[in-house]
């Protein structure tokens, strides 16, 4: 496969989940690789403000330039901060490490950032979100052309996963309501009375009618455009290898969102092992569950840019 | 000749115009194991009322579905028995079963029909018609008649004891006996 020509705009994948220690890094570091594999140019971002170590996953020393210098003004475009990868077509942009007050990038800062993300000279940009449900973690997830929520069989992930997409489509009703008037009403129904039974997803598109009538059917459509990727990752036993798809349908059914099952990589010891060795999973083991699972994510995110791009 | 698939029914369950009965079949397990009770898939998501709620939208608009694909041509597929294949309550379902259940209360409204409480329930456990017909051996014909409390397609009042009984515990609710007994007290201010 020969590399796509970088005609147009990268295609953003954002990969959150809510909760940390679900895997979200290892996957995207992996994930970036098989992609590039693939004959697609990835620049993998690392945005995990609070404890970047993407460069680590990929076997590399700790890169010279980093996302901050971008952020902070030293450097004037996001682009010159890439650092080049042992993998072709891999680029990547390292994250800040632990710095104080990194992971609340200011309103300006943001927007600056997201802007030129927009103009890497990739085929994919891969962003590695942080933990939990910041704005600075939506944002970046529901402005994303692809959002990838990485979770575990377990109660509390699959919780944590579950608030992430709700926090995800109260940012996305209120970014896909254009208009001024009409995004404080969406505000305050959102923002209900403490004491108030709160209202479902379903009602509170239904509640827009009161503002304007063709409204439900204008946020319907919104979120209809809105379509992240479940993925279930340390899937130990098969009764769990359906929870993607379940989770992705109550979303569907849920939020009215276009959730889909992105597929579940089954728990493989070689994971810690390849960690612990600074090798990626699928280039140490090339042969493991867990690096043939990415490389059909990988096909699975692709085929789905291919028709909507 | 039942009408042709709801397009809103079918985007319910994520089936696209031209779903075969099989994608129905798979489409309508899928979301009923997701949306059961004690599921993992939707923990954190929704109190129990609106799962109730979403599992009884999601099987009301199964049967309307089954209803509309039955009567149009579906190569290689059994013509009979499109129920789920699993058990009586759905996957996942640990903790619901009769001491959980919702009482059937606010029956006491006399001009109710007792029947649609019935199906309420049915609904919100996520027992599809037809699974609960190769439950209680009834016919798919008289139970629903019992949901709509049409007399003139019930039998006489002395069968329907044992058909409201048998349904009700199908669907494990408790108080069958109480039931059967309102629903023919109803019937008789129906004057059947």
């Amino acid at each position: 496969m020969t590399t796509k020509n970088q005609a147009s705009s990268p295609r953003i994948w954002a990969i959150g989940g809510g909760k940390g220690g679900v895997g979200k890094s290892v996957i995207a570091a992996n994930l970036a690789i098989e992609t590039a594999r693939r004959g697609t140019t990835v620049t993998l971002v690392d945005m995990d403000l609070g404890g970047a170590n993407a460069h680590t996953l990929l076997g590399l020393g700790a890169p010279t330039l980093k996302i901050t210098d971008f952020v902070e003004r030293r450097i004037a475009t996001l682009a010159e901060t890439i650092t080049p990868t042992p993998v072709g077509g891999l680029g990547l942009i390292a994250g800040a490490g632990a710095t104080p007050g990194a992971a609340n990038t200011r309103h300006a800062q943001k927007e600056r950032l997201l802007r030129n993300l927009r103009t890497l000279p990739s085929n994919v940009v891969l962003l590695d979100l942080g933990a939990g449900t910041a704005f600075n973690v939506l944002d970046f997830f529901v402005g994303a052309d692809l959002g990838i929520v990485v979770t575990m069989p377990e109660h509390t992930s699959v919780e944590n996963a579950n608030n992430f997409l709700r926090a995800a489509f109260f940012r996305r009703l209120v970014r896909s309501t254009a208009t001024r008037p009409f995004r404080s009403v969406i505000r305050e129904l959102i923002a209900q009375p403490q004491n108030a039974q709160p209202l479902t997803p379903r009602q509170l598109v239904d509640a827009a009618a009161g503002i304007d009538e063709e409204a439900p059917k204008r946020l319907r459509r919104a979120l209809e455009g809105f379509g992240p990727a479940i993925v279930v990752n340390q899937v130990r036993v098969p009764g769990d290898r359906a929870l993607p798809e379940q989770m992705a349908g109550a979303a569907r059914e849920y939020f009215g969102i276009a959730a889909w099952a992105g597929g579940f990589i089954p728990a493989d010891r070689l994971v810690g092992r390849s960690v612990r060795e600074r090798r990626p999973v699928v280039e140490a083991f090339p042969g493991a569950p867990f690096s043939a699972a990415v490389g059909q994510l990988a096909d699975a995110l692709l085929a789905s840019g291919a028709s909507d791009a | 000749m039942p009408d042709a698939p709801d397009p809103s029914d079918l985007k319910l369950l994520g089936l696209r115009p031209g779903a075969t009965r099989g994608d129905l079949r798979r489409a309508y397990q899928r979301a009923r194991s997701t949306w059961a009770a004690g599921s993992l898939a939707t923990y954190g998501l929704v109190e129990d009322s609106e799962r109730e709620e979403i599992l009884a939208r999601l099987t009301a608009a199964y049967e309307r579905l089954a209803r509309s694909l039955e009567a149009g041509p579906a190569p290689g597929e059994p013509n009979s028995q499109e129920a789920p294949q699993d058990a009586r309550q759905p996957r996942g379902d640990q903790v619901s079963g009769a001491e959980s259940a919702p009482s059937p209360a606010a029956v006491d409204r006399p001009p109710a029909n007792p029947g649609a409480t019935l199906r309420r329930q049915r609904l919100s456990k996520g027992i599809a018609m037809e699974l609960l017909a190769r439950e209680t051996r009834i016919r798919p014909a008289i139970l629903e008649a019992l949901e709509e409390g049409d007399t003139a397609r019930l039998p006489a009042p002395v069968y329907i004891r044992g058909f409201i009984i048998a349904y009700a515990q199908a669907i494990g609710l408790d108080e069958s006996e109480a039931l059967a007994r309102r629903y023919l007290e109803w019937l008789e201010t129906r004057g059947a």
